[in-house]
């Protein structure tokens, strides 16, 4: 979401750092007129009743009055920080409304352990002077914004309050989402200090509302259209190639994200956690203010990451870098999915036929192999009998398996 | 001509009598096509219409990339144009001149009441800004309806350009845009 702002600011990274230095409660403001305006796919990308989100009504019902909307709009000005407007916020490009990213992106992105490392680095920079450093304004400000924003309660009745009294760690709040929706936690533990890394109370009650084979389906989909890329210009010999098939695995991803999002549900999770990791990825997208003062200035995002984790004695994961690179194309790429864009089979073999959509695809295919160690593009060679090409059995959503506390599925 | 000639020894005398050769049988060519000089040269063969399989994948991709536009926000734009019928075809032009069309977005009326948008009918591709007559009516759209509430919209891929009847999108919502 953060991402998108910055690129209305301007495409150089000075312009887009402005960003950070936007007050806190005017992009709390400008969070709640963006979901004010967008959760609908605009018309032109698919029939009104089209499933984003789960339900039609899921932004209604949790929107702001208009009128309350605007009594004290966010008046962000993508001229400049300092700039107030008066009005509400830059909301949409062209005049279609903003969408923002899948669930799948904040995954990605909190993989690489970004929030834990800024929560360190926040929590040292405000309690002590450890890290020995003189921050400029720009730092300031960003660091004020950041504690506001997302290390602390969010404001009463604000769309991003995701977190209560029934639900009060933000961190396990989101590893439910994570897990609900792709059966996948997160690979690194709680660090000690903000809770117990055995603590797996967020798994209970989630009864049957697990995708656990959305990484099988997923995976097999990957290998389906690295198939399709690979036979793209076969003349004679066997083609693989099936495009019915392509459909029912995009179907079977299709109706198990939108069987978890049923009343809506996860929308409002989905928004606040991709806010959340967007802010922090935008901070590290360039040798940002913050990135800068603390001397871990360097030429991509997981490199800075790398640098700024160092700085408060932790590691990021190994693979920050394909996670960085997967993280907005597969995000793109499963909102897609849950749009029905590809449910006929003329339109999934656009995933390897189509240069934009075999492009995305091949950034997913080569970043999730690397990222996951699971082997896309090869298959078993030798003395074996070549594998069929596909399953026996067509994809369909398995049902759930309930989780037990504390034990891992 | 019975020389044999070949192409790697090809003497300045020999590549005149070639070209001398060419251009008659060219004429000859003409002359038995159009009956007779003078006649009307032939039409160059028509493009045939995309099949409906074909139509569908390229409104699938053309979602997928709308998608991608609005989610990374890098800039969808309105630019100028006009709809505009020419003999059995729909000729799309986009201003500045020289932007290249190349969809033409369909968008129909809404479903029911309480629909929050309209109905998107489908993409169909253009070639050189223009679509024939046939090619929509196979798509299901009413050719003879109006055409003069337009939005192009301007994306990495290349100009997209949608259709709405006046009935489905309020004239105010889309100024200056024909």
């Amino acid at each position: 979401m953060f991402l998108s702002l910055a690129q209305l600011y301007g495409t150089t990274e000075a312009q887009q750092a402005e960003v950070l230095r936007v007050n806190a409660l005017q992009l709390n403001r400008w969070l709640e007129e963006v979901w004010a305006t967008g959760g609908t796919i605009p018309p032109i990308l698919g029939t009104p009743r089209s499933p984003f989100l789960g339900d039609v009504d899921a932004v209604a019902v949790h929107r702001l009055p208009a009128t309350l909307l605007t009594t004290r709009a966010s008046g962000v000005d993508t001229t400049g920080a300092d700039n107030f407007t008066g009005t509400p916020g830059p909301t949409t490009d062209g005049g279609l409304a903003l969408v923002w990213d899948h669930l799948v992106y904040a995954y990605l992105v909190e993989s690489t352990g970004i929030m834990e490392v800024f929560a360190e680095v926040v929590r040292r920079l405000l309690i002590g002077e450890t890290l020995s450093a003189t921050l400029t304004g720009p730092s300031v400000e960003w660091l004020r914004t950041t504690e506001d924003l997302f290390f602390k309660d969010p404001p009463i009745f604000a769309i991003t309050g995701v977190v209560s009294q029934v639900r009060p760690q933000a961190r396990a709040n989101r590893r439910n989402a994570y897990w609900r929706m792709f059966g996948m936690d997160l690979p690194h533990p709680v660090p000690g200090r903000w809770g117990s890394s055995t603590e797996t109370a967020w798994k209970a009650d989630t009864g049957a509302g697990v995708n656990t084979d959305f990484r099988a389906k997923w995976t097999e989909l990957l290998r389906q259209v690295w198939l399709g890329v690979e036979n793209l210009s076969n003349s004679s010999g066997a083609k693989p190639t099936d495009p019915e098939y392509l459909r029912l695995l995009c179907e079977a991803l299709r109706d198990m994200m939108n069987n978890r999002r049923r009343g809506g549900q996860l929308a409002r999770e989905e928004f606040a956690y991709v806010a959340t990791a967007s802010w922090f990825h935008l901070t590290v997208a360039s040798s940002s203010p913050i990135v800068t003062d603390l001397q871990c200035a360097a030429t991509n995002p997981a490199d800075r990451l790398a640098a700024l984790a160092n700085r408060v004695g932790m590691q990021s994961a190994a693979r920050s870098r394909e996670l960085f690179d997967l993280a907005r194309p597969m995000s793109r790429f499963l909102r897609a999915i849950e749009l029905g864009v590809f449910d006929t089979g003329p339109r999934a073999e656009q995933l390897f036929t189509d240069a934009t959509l075999r492009s995305d695809l091949t950034t997913i295919i080569d970043n999730w192999q690397s990222a996951t160690g699971e082997r896309v593009k090869e298959r078993p060679t030798g003395s074996v009998p070549p594998p069929s090409a596909q399953p026996l059995r067509v994809p369909t959503p398995a049902p759930g398996v309930p989780a037990t506390n504390g034990v891992k599925a | 001509m019975t020389e044999d000639t070949t192409a790697t020894h090809l003497t300045d005398d020999a590549l005149d009598r070639l070209t001398t050769a060419l251009t008659a049988y060219t004429a000859m060519l003409e002359k038995a096509t159009t009956g007779g000089g003078g006649g009307t040269p032939p039409a160059p063969p028509a493009t045939p219409a995309p099949t409906a399989a074909q139509v569908e994948g390229l409104d699938a991709a053309f979602r997928y990339r709308l998608l991608r536009t609005l989610m990374s926000a890098t800039g969808v734009e309105e630019v100028t144009g006009r709809v505009e019928r020419r003999n059995r075809a729909l000729e799309v032009t986009a201003h500045p001149a020289g932007t290249t069309v190349t969809h033409l977005q369909l968008v129909g009326d809404p479903v029911d009441d309480d629909s929050p948008g309209p109905r998107v009918q489908g993409v169909v591709p253009l070639s050189s800004g223009r679509v024939s007559a046939k090619t929509l009516r196979q798509a299901g759209i009413d050719v003879d309806g109006a055409f003069d509430d337009l939005r192009l919209l301007a994306g990495p891929a290349g100009p997209v350009v949608a259709v709405a009847p006046p009935l489905s999108v309020p004239a105010d919502s889309h100024p200056d845009t024909h």
